[in-house]
């Protein structure tokens, strides 16, 4: 009886960390899907009447990435200083590259929330609690908009 | 996470220090899987459910197969180390193996990017060798779940080893007093290696990388073996400053392991420094593959092919990618070579000249271990022979050797036994003065190393990515 538990427990504990790894494959695969295409299923969520599109050398001075680094990078930015709505989409070469992307980002928020704290009360609402910064895979999406979450869900389909 | 992260020498190892120490005598084992598991957890939390199957297999394998021996069964304790060896093997293949498999066939980036389990390489060596100890006798089977738990996922040697055997683990689970001696000796060891790390691991790393950047073309010759000495130095200081922080750590919760390195660098043949080098791998080798397969007993064919065979799977256990593999061969040759060819010859060399020509091939060695592929190690090392090097010197060589001139020096010095004699007569001395001038000097390291860990961006520890 007791030989019996210990080689099911075994075979338990092998189907668990296959099942766990099939799980963790499964939520962090790398998406085949175009930037275009993941960028335009996240703009339609989105009102876009306050950003315009960025050219690579406002990606490097906003966010000191450098476009020819990635697989492609696509951002949306303020149209005035007054305001903050911000997309920005990125497709990474390889999962190295996720972190420093990520504390791009994290960089970019901040110094936008340090400008509007203390007067752009509505805008620091928006960067404090409207903002999603999203990794899965090989794209990174930040979103600053009131429809941050659908911004998010779209993303997330589209991959 | 690592030793050099500001939250360990400030939050994690105090609070688990003082838990450990207030703990009643059954709970402090707990207390301890609890912290390297919170260790374990900070990278990668969901990793924590992978290591947690990882031990219940293995709990029970080893379990399974005392109980097979116990009924004189030992075919099916034979199978059941089979299957507990493979099922350990492809969960360490899977991770660093599966994606250059893919590569191989051009589906690279078919590959799975999961978290990695920091330490897979390590902690998988050594519940293997628990698994051949039980199976083999000469250990009985753990009963306590919380002791081959702890065994396994103990923090200080979870990521980078050392490998220790469990029965050295399980001598000291009975007794591990933690007194001022082993909490100074623990000390000491613990700054030590972290100023190794810090203070010149890092800032060797500084004028390497910045070799290793020069565009194409403008790599000299001299500028080539300057930085095979810089990553040569580097390394050992990253990596023995990583075991020393380790056996130090250990030491604090009482548990005393084995060096991990003797001084590599001072060897006179390529057979002494890979006992002076990762001694616990070396060793974990010798006994788990190089002797059950009849070591060099069986006659000089057997022995060749031994030593290739547990060359080519330290190559491989190194990493997924070609350079490991020839860097290991590279090591079977030269083992060879220094075995069946030119052993006469080598014993009529001065002690001085086999010094240096150790360091020389365990530089050129080095090459494939930082280069990215084998055509940019073959690159490298071509210039360090002049072969497309831009000249015997450049600009770019007297700007980097003037800025590491110091550095070079200090840690030349810093890898001969100098520096531990000095320290240990200081220590050892009866004189107040001395005693005040030692505490003074790890004072002092302690606090660059806080400026250090403070002010630089955080650099992880090569032996890391193994």
């Amino acid at each position: 009886m007791k030989e019996k538990l210990y080689e099911i427990v075994r075979w338990a504990a092998v189907a668990a960390a296959v099942v766990l790894l099939i799980l963790l494959a499964g939520g962090e695969r790398e998406s085949d899907a175009a930037l275009d295409d993941v960028t335009a299923a996240v703009v339609a969520q989105l009102d876009t009447s306050n950003v315009q599109p960025a050219d690579n050398q406002m990606i490097k001075r906003l966010y000191g990435l450098q476009p020819s680094d990635y697989e492609g990078v696509c951002l949306y930015y303020p149209s005035s200083n007054m305001d903050a709505e911000e997309l920005l989409i990125v497709k990474l070469q390889d999962a190295a590259q996720q972190q420093s992307v990520l504390d791009a980002v994290e960089r970019r928020l901040q110094t936008q929330k340090n400008s509007f704290d203390g007067y752009g009360i509505e805008q620091f609402d928006l960067l404090e609690n409207h903002s999603v910064v999203q990794a899965q895979g090989n794209y990174i999406l930040f979103v600053v908009s009131a429809r941050s979450e659908a911004a998010k869900q779209a993303f997330l389909d589209a991959l | 996470m690592a030793f050099n992260n500001l939250v360990f020498p400030f939050l994690l190892l105090p609070v688990s220090l003082l838990l450990c120490l207030a703990a009643p005598g059954p709970v402090k084992h707990w207390v301890m899987l609890l912290v390297s598991l919170v260790f374990f957890a900070w990278g990668s939390p969901v990793c924590v459910l992978l290591l947690a199957c990882f031990l219940v297999f293995n709990y029970f394998t080893a379990g399974r197969i005392a109980q097979q021996l116990d009924a004189d069964n030992a075919r099916g304790a034979k199978i059941t180390l089979i299957t507990g060896v493979a099922v350990d093997l492809l969960l360490l293949g899977f991770y660093k193996y599966f994606g250059f498999l893919l590569g191989i066939f051009g589906a690279a980036d078919k590959a799975p990017s999961l978290p990695v389990p920091i330490g897979i390489s390590f902690f998988t060596f050594s519940t293997l060798s628990y698994l051949f100890d039980v199976y083999r006798g000469t250990v009985p089977n753990e009963d306590s779940f919380l002791n081959f738990s702890l065994y396994v996922s103990f923090f200080p040697k979870l990521v980078s080893g050392p490998i220790v055997p469990w029965h050295e683990f399980k001598a000291q689970l009975a007794s591990h007093p933690v007194n001022k001696e082993r909490l100074g000796s623990g000390a000491r060891k613990f700054i030590l290696g972290l100023a190794k790390k810090l203070l010149i691991a890092d800032a060797l790393g500084k004028s390497f990388y910045g070799l290793t950047a020069l565009p194409q073309g403008q790599l000299s010759m001299l500028s080539a073996w300057l930085g095979a000495l810089l990553y040569s130095l580097m390394l050992y200081f990253d990596f023995s400053g990583y075991s020393d922080m380790a056996i130090g750590l250990a030491e604090l919760f009482g548990f005393r392991f084995q060096k991990n390195f003797d001084y590599p660098y001072l060897s006179t043949s390529i057979t002494e420094f890979w006992r002076r080098w990762h001694i616990s791998l070396g060793a974990w080798f010798r006994d788990y593959v190089y002797i059950p397969l009849g070591g060099s007993r069986a006659g000089t064919g057997k022995t060749i092919r031994n030593l290739l065979i547990v060359w080519l799977l330290t190559g491989i256990w190194h990493g997924a990618n070609w350079t490991f593999i020839v860097w290991g061969l590279y090591y079977g040759l030269l083992l060879l070579l220094e075995k069946f060819v030119f052993k006469s010859l080598l014993e009529h060399l001065p002690a001085a000249l086999k010094r240096i020509l150790t360091l020389l091939l365990v530089g050129i060695g080095w090459v494939f271990f930082f280069s990215p592929s084998l055509g940019a190690a073959l690159s490298w090392i071509g210039c360090m022979f002049g072969i497309h090097s831009a000249g015997l010197a450049n600009g770019a060589t007297l700007y980097y050797l003037g800025s590491s001139l110091l550095l070079l020096i200090v840690a030349v010095l810093g890898a001969t036994p100098l520096p531990a004699r000095l320290g240990g007569n200081l220590l050892r001395s009866p004189s107040a003065g001395a005693k005040i001038a030692s505490v003074a000097w790890y004072a002092v390291l302690l606090i660059l190393c806080i400026a250090a860990m403070v002010s630089a961006t955080y650099s992880s520890f090569l032996y890391f990515q193994f």
